[in-house]
């Protein structure tokens, strides 16, 4: 009998070891592909908004307006220098809602929108986003604390998960921010942050807005 | 004998009606939720107006429009709900052939512009697309809803096809068309929530609103009126808080970095609620036309420097 044919020989013995051994971590590798996509891939979530604003939501929008409106001038009656407006959650909720209802109608145009969720809830904005993928979607959820102070955004982002895989914050938070940091140099991202002198969240979970009343006008370039 | 004689006058008006060909009046297609009525040539040609305006963007908007040979046609903007975007509804008299002719000849030789044309429900319509490095390409979409009135859409104000059902309004039409002689422009919307001019619903108790910009016979002033039906008296006070603020948010938007300014014209802008109804009015003296015209000549060129120098890291 041919020597390397013979299993029971040592050459043979160590290929056949060696074959397992390459077999087990491909096959290792393998499961842990499938299992990743199963914990991420998820099923699609549409996440709609009513079309036409609620009754709470149109009164909350009038509120945030009339508080606008109210911190503009000083009580010599000339444009301020400098105005702090607070908005609760409600009023927080119903802008984001306006949000909303423009990301889905963009959405409903090109279909190639991810479905967003967003609720403002105990001084945080929880997130989820639900981006297609083949038939399936990939899912997010993020709680995310916003705030911008000396001209720069800065998000805490916690308790992140791709479908049910967790994210680790500390990862999650540089990366929100470093594309934030790119979203920034974008000249209508700059307009409209032209206004703000610092964003943060109070003890009572309101967010607190420090404005510039002089530099609404720049709102105006956001419109074009 | 008058029997006949009574029914062939009629049928000989309704064919005289038939015969006449439809014009923007009557095109303003069903789904509109709103309408604005620009007497575009008068609009551009007032003296006070002009003065404002003479900083170039006028005699820009002007060389565009060359391709329209007998001067600025009166146009509608129509508006077709929060997410439907707008569309502008022009007489053009010398018909498509003529405009495709005029579109070649201006952007024709320019390789960035492309120039289609072609039929869908059956309405003809005409195409421009300008390609751009490293951003979208630029739509505009003219569609022929009678031999002679143009209805124009671009990116950014989308207008669907489902839109041109065919149908018309007829009764917003008559409404545009009945404005007051002196008006330049005049809107209205019979459903102001639905119509996109508000996206946030400010103004929801409205149920009905239209406003108007007119030079009065001195022809050195400028009017701006404006109208709204409320519910009833509670809801028409609420409203006029919001316009309050409203008013408040825009002019300081538009003229809060000149204090002066801001405090004149804010002295000439008024909002008063009457039973359900609520009413705007505006008087722009020529002392202030001529601040605005100062502003914006003036600064915003200062503006735009100190917000870069704002933002710089």
């Amino acid at each position: 009998m041919n020597e390397a044919s013979d299993k029971s020989h040592p050459e043979a013995v160590g290929r056949r070891v060696r074959g397992k051994w390459w077999k087990k971590l491909l096959l290792s590798l393998l499961a842990l592909v499938v299992a990743l996509l199963v914990m991420v891939w998820g099923t699609r979530q549409s996440y709609r908004v009513p079309e036409v604003p609620e009754a709470w939501e149109l009164a909350a929008t009038q509120q945030v307006m009339n508080k606008l409106a109210g911190s503009l001038l000083d009580s010599q009656g000339n444009v301020a220098a400098e105005a702090v407006i607070r908005l609760t959650p409600e009023e927080v909720n119903a802008l984001l809602r306006s949000w909303l209802r423009t990301e889905q109608a963009q959405q409903a145009r090109d279909g190639k929108r991810p479905a967003v969720a967003a609720v403002w809830k105990d001084g945080a904005l929880f997130l989820r986003v639900s981006q297609p993928l083949f038939l399936g979607a990939v899912n997010v959820r993020a709680r995310v604390v916003p705030g911008f102070s000396d001209k720069k955004v800065a998000l805490q982002v916690g308790d992140a998960w791709v479908g049910w895989l967790p994210l680790p914050s500390g990862l999650v938070t540089s990366g929100a921010n470093r594309a934030v940091a790119d979203l920034a140099k974008e000249e209508k991202f700059q307009a409209g942050m032209a206004i703000f002198d610092k964003i943060s969240v109070t003890a009572s979970g309101e967010l607190e807005l420090r404005i510039y009343p002089r530099n609404i006008g720049e709102l105006m370039k956001l419109l074009f | 004998m008058w029997q006949k004689t009574i029914a062939m006058i009629i049928m000989a008006a309704g064919l005289a009606v038939t015969a006449v060909e439809p014009g923007i009046f009557d095109r303003i297609p069903q789904t509109a939720a709103a309408a604005v009525y620009l007497r575009t040539e008068k609009l551009f040609r007032q003296p006070v107006l002009l003065r404002i305006t003479d900083s170039g963007d006028i005699r820009r908007i002007r060389q565009e429009l060359a391709l329209i040979p007998w001067g600025l046609p009166d146009t509608i903007i129509t508006i077709f709900g929060r997410n439907r975007g707008y569309a502008m509804l022009t007489a053009y008299p010398a018909g498509i052939d003529k405009l495709e002719e005029g579109l070649r000849t201006r952007y024709g030789k320019n390789p960035a512009w492309e120039i289609g044309r072609g039929s869908k429900n059956g309405l003809d319509f005409l195409s421009l697309t300008l390609h751009r490095e490293r951003k979208r390409d630029k739509n505009y979409t003219l569609v022929f809803l009678a031999p002679h009135v143009v209805l124009m859409a671009g990116d950014k104000s989308p207008l669907s096809w489902d839109v041109l059902t065919g149908e018309y309004n007829r009764a917003l039409g008559t409404k545009l068309e009945t404005m007051a002689a002196t008006d330049l422009v005049y809107g209205y919307s019979p459903e102001p929530l639905q119509s996109g001019f508000d996206p946030v619903g400010m103004f929801s108790q409205l149920k009905q609103c239209e406003f108007a910009v007119a030079v009065p016979s001195s022809g050195d002033a400028v009017v701006l009126r404006g109208e709204g039906q409320c519910a009833d008296a509670a809801a028409a006070r609420a409203c006029r808080m919001q316009l309050q603020s409203f008013r408040q948010i825009m002019l300081v938007a538009l003229f809060g970095a000149d204090q002066q300014l801001f405090r004149s014209i804010d002295r000439v802008v008024t909002a008063e609620a009457t039973g359900s109804r609520i009413r705007l009015r505006a008087e722009f003296p020529p002392a202030v036309l001529n601040g605005i015209r100062t502003y914006y000549e003036g600064k915003s060129a200062q503006f735009n420097a100190v917000l870069k120098q704002q933002l710089k890291p």
